[in-house]
């Protein structure tokens, strides 16, 4: 186990010079100049060549990526163009409540659409079935962006019972945190359904059932235990895309995640904070599959490493 | 029941408390607006956001009331001196910075030096350009000199641009701490914190020098990118007032109770610019566009977004020249014709097997602006010209307008992009802010690409140069009369900004000039 956690985290030395060297080139060749943006609509041409030289902008491009590299390295992201913070600090201000948002959504996709897939499946072509497919349907299909003003008119102006926007307590993440979950809640309850279908109908379970278990033994011991690698997997990819933000969720709850930092920093071409951010995303999605991976023994003792 | 004396003074003493709580509640103004500041910095800020902050915390030497009048605020009076290129600013005494520290003339000297820095210039720099040397007389007297005669130069002070930082202190904790976490002006309130990408927060400046000064205790900002949760947050009540409110929203709003809109005018204008050096935008054909747009067929289209415009600016502008064609669509017919641009079977006019079709570029940041591009786009089809709506983030335009120009000025390259779309506001009270350009000096910003004309340049001279009114306004018909000539610049619609609040913001009044005043703003019951 510890070989090959120890291989994976290697592996991820060539991911990150990888991903740092596509979004160095991608910003580099976008159209538009990070100097002219910052240094605002009626500046001249001296001042955008000061900005620009301010920036470090007028090197050479690899020996731009060069000093890049060396300072990521050290763990130094550059300052931001345009919000002159560190990025590191951006970053990190950002990853909390997305984190948060994050955690929320989990939690609704796992309480939610795990067992709306096992009763789909269990009380197969039912009414109960019905219902829950249509609900887990709905969940795949509803816009984030339409379903969180839903939620906002619902619960903040009719009920008044939750904030509209912004963060700082629990209270404010009920609303985003479910706005997010409802895509990944109905996407797990449709798989979950369909892989415990095709357990449900396997020759063990059979057996199990033959020899007088329970019916919850069989279906969560026999049958959720066998189509849970499938569900593991989907939900850590899952968690990738949530912590990798979610912009228009924070853009409607006004939620200063990620996402939202991330977009912003491309339409001001603010390429110190756009690595920054990417190179972050892409380290969180290798650790979450590294997890998700030692996560697969756990659920299935057969799995060795 | 009687009421033991003991009891009586409990009573009174909880009375009492209850009622200093009530004297003390912080009075909290918050405002919901789609975008947050940059910094907090003048020398660094550029946008409408981070000035609306940043000049509730600093001000300048003079300001604009709603109605355009050039008024004191941190000089008292300014003359202009016998040697014509000289002016020379009186400064209010007794006026000291957040910090602490006094305001003066050696301060005024310093933000005009930091701002106009050669080597690390601030964002005003391009529209000081007149500025030569600064002075100081006395403690409270300063002479700024100018290149060349200039009068416009004391109005361009009065935009949100030249605020006077607070020297000492922004020496003391450097650049980037100031930028971010410790500004100091001596506007009516000041700087709390700001938490990026969600709040700023300012507080009431108790010693403040101005008669109308902070009304409430603190005023918060609030970041609400959506524009529908911008109106849902209002209607919640959890802000007082919103900024940016979309055009569709206004009617709804403001009939609802509790509720107030402000639709003001503002002087920002969306035009639609066309490349002269264009190979398909010959003169007549740009005339014969100009024709065609119908701006009463726009302006119903886009509501309460905007209004018709005709020039730079709205009448009442110093400079104010009505330099659009009637709309007449035969007329353009006539001269597409006269250029050989005939009529397909398709509707659409080619030349030499070439369709006239033009692609405008737009960064759709105006609200209404893509609408009135979709009318406009239908209004030129009906004279035979294709016009391609081309959307593309603000970078992206600015890149592209200022490669072409400068590729044009280098080596007269022939430019590929033909249209765009460009929202500017006045910042002067006149339309010189706006017809800046095209001088011949310019290359990047020259994205008209129109001819070096020296008569041009003189006439804006002219109009900027400290004469009698009459002479001015006659130098500004000559610029009026060749932008009508060139037709590279046609206005469609001034921008109406939208605003809402709760009845209980009281003494708010919009400035059309984009700069926010929350003096004497207060909230009532």
């Amino acid at each position: 186990m510890l070989v090959f956690i120890g291989k994976r985290l290697l592996q991820l030395i060539p991911v990150l010079f990888g991903v740092l060297l596509i979004t160095f080139a991608v910003t580099r060749f976008t159209p538009g100049d990070p100097a002219e943006m910052a240094a605002g609509e009626d500046a001249t041409l001296a001042m955008i060549e000061a900005t620009r030289a301010r920036l470090g902008l007028d090197r050479p491009l690899p020996v731009q990526f060069g000093l890049y590299v060396l300072r990521a390295v050290q763990g130094d992201l550059g300052t931001s163009y345009i919000l002159g913070y560190k990025v590191t600090t951006l970053i990190g201000q950002a990853l909390i409540p997305t984190g948060q948002l994050a955690a929320v959504a989990m939690v609704v996709t796992i309480l939610l659409g795990v067992p709306l897939g096992i009763i789909s499946a269990v009380r197969r072509d039912t009414a109960i079935d019905g219902v829950a497919r249509l609900v887990a349907l709905i969940g795949v299909s509803i816009p984030n962006f339409f379903f969180g003003l839903l939620m906002i008119l619902l619960f903040s102006l009719y009920l008044g019972w939750l904030p509209s926007f912004g963060t700082g307590t629990w209270r404010h993440l009920i609303l985003p945190g479910i706005t997010l979950g409802t895509f990944s809640t109905g996407l797990i309850a449709r798989l979950t359904r369909s892989s415990m279908l095709d357990t449900l109908e396997q020759d063990y379970i059979r057996t199990a059932r033959a020899k007088g278990l329970a019916g919850w033994v069989v279906v969560y011991k026999h049958g959720l235990r066998n189509a849970g690698i499938a569900i593991v997997t989907v939900l850590g990819l899952n968690l990738g895309n949530l912590l990798a933000g979610s912009v228009l969720t924070e853009s409607v709850f006004s939620f200063p995640g990620i996402g939202r930092l991330l977009v912003n920093s491309i339409f001001n071409r603010d390429y110190a904070t756009v690595q920054g951010a990417i190179l972050v995303i892409a380290v969180i999605y290798v650790v979450v599959n590294l997890l998700v991976d030692m996560l697969y023994a756990v659920v299935d003792p057969r799995i060795r490493y | 029941m009687l009421i033991s004396p003991r009891a009586l003074v409990r009573l009174l003493l909880a009375t009492g408390i209850v009622l200093a709580s009530f004297a003390m509640a912080q009075s909290t103004l918050t405002i919901g607006r789609a975008t947050d500041i940059t910094n907090m910095n003048p020398f660094r800020q550029a946008n409408n956001a981070t000035s609306e902050v940043t000049y509730t915390v600093h001000e300048g030497l003079v300001t604009f009331t709603p109605d355009l009048e050039l008024v004191p605020q941190l000089a008292t009076s300014w003359e202009l001196l016998d040697d014509g290129v000289t002016w020379r600013f009186f400064l209010r005494e007794g006026v000291n910075f957040h910090s602490g520290n006094p305001f003066n003339a050696e301060v005024v000297k310093w933000n005009f030096e930091t701002m106009m820095n050669p080597d690390d210039p601030g964002v005003a720099a391009g529209l000081l350009a007149a500025f030569r040397e600064v002075e100081v007389v006395d403690e409270y007297t300063i002479d700024v000199t100018l290149h060349e005669p200039n009068v416009v130069f004391v109005a361009t002070l009065g935009a949100p641009l030249l605020m006077m930082v607070d020297m000492l202190h922004y020496e003391e904790v450097g650049e980037t701490a100031y930028s971010q976490q410790s500004p100091s002006g001596t506007g009516p309130f000041r700087f709390v914190s700001w938490s990026p990408g969600q709040r700023v927060v300012l507080e009431a400046n108790e010693g403040y020098w101005g008669d109308v000064g902070p009304e409430v205790d603190r005023v918060v900002f609030e970041v609400i990118p959506e524009e529908s949760s911008r109106v849902l947050a209002l209607r919640t009540g959890e802000v007082d007032m919103i900024f940016g409110v979309p055009a569709e929203q206004m009617d709804a709003l403001d009939a609802t109770s509790g509720l107030q809109v402000w639709r003001t005018p503002t002087l920002r204008t969306v035009f639609l610019e066309m490349v002269t050096q264009h190979p398909f935008l010959t003169r007549d054909v740009r005339h014969a566009i100009a024709h065609a747009v119908d701006r009463d067929q726009i302006s119903a289209i886009i509501g309460d977004n905007g209004s018709p415009a005709y020039s730079h600016g709205p009448p009442g502008t110093l400079g104010f020249f009505d330099h659009t064609f009637p709309y007449d669509v035969e007329r353009a017919a006539e001269l597409l014709e006269g250029e050989g641009w005939t009529l397909g079977n398709d509707g659409f006019r080619t030349k030499d097997g070439q369709r006239l079709s033009v692609s405008n570029l737009a960064r759709g940041v105006t609200p209404g602006e893509i609408e009135a591009l979709q009318v406009l786009q239908l209004q030129l089809r009906a004279v035979g010209v294709e016009m391609t709506i081309e959307r593309v983030d603000a970078a992206a335009w600015t890149g592209t307008m200022n490669d072409g120009a400068v590729a044009w000025a280098e080596n007269r390259t022939v430019p590929s992009h033909s249209m765009w779309t460009s929202a500017a506001g006045i910042r002067t009270g006149e339309v010189g802010y706006l017809m800046n350009r095209p001088k011949c000096e310019q290359t990047i910003r020259n994205w008209t690409m129109i001819e070096c004309t020296p008569e041009y340049d003189e006439a804006f001279a002219r109009s900027q140069m400290p004469l009698d009114l009459d002479e001015r306004q006659t130098a500004y018909e000559v610029l009026g009369q060749y932008t009508m000539e060139w037709q590279a610049r046609v206005p469609l619609f001034h921008v109406q900004s939208n605003i809402a609040a709760k009845d209980s913001v009281e003494g708010f009044v919009v400035n059309p000039q984009d700069a926010l005043d929350l003096r004497g703003v207060s909230l009532g019951n």
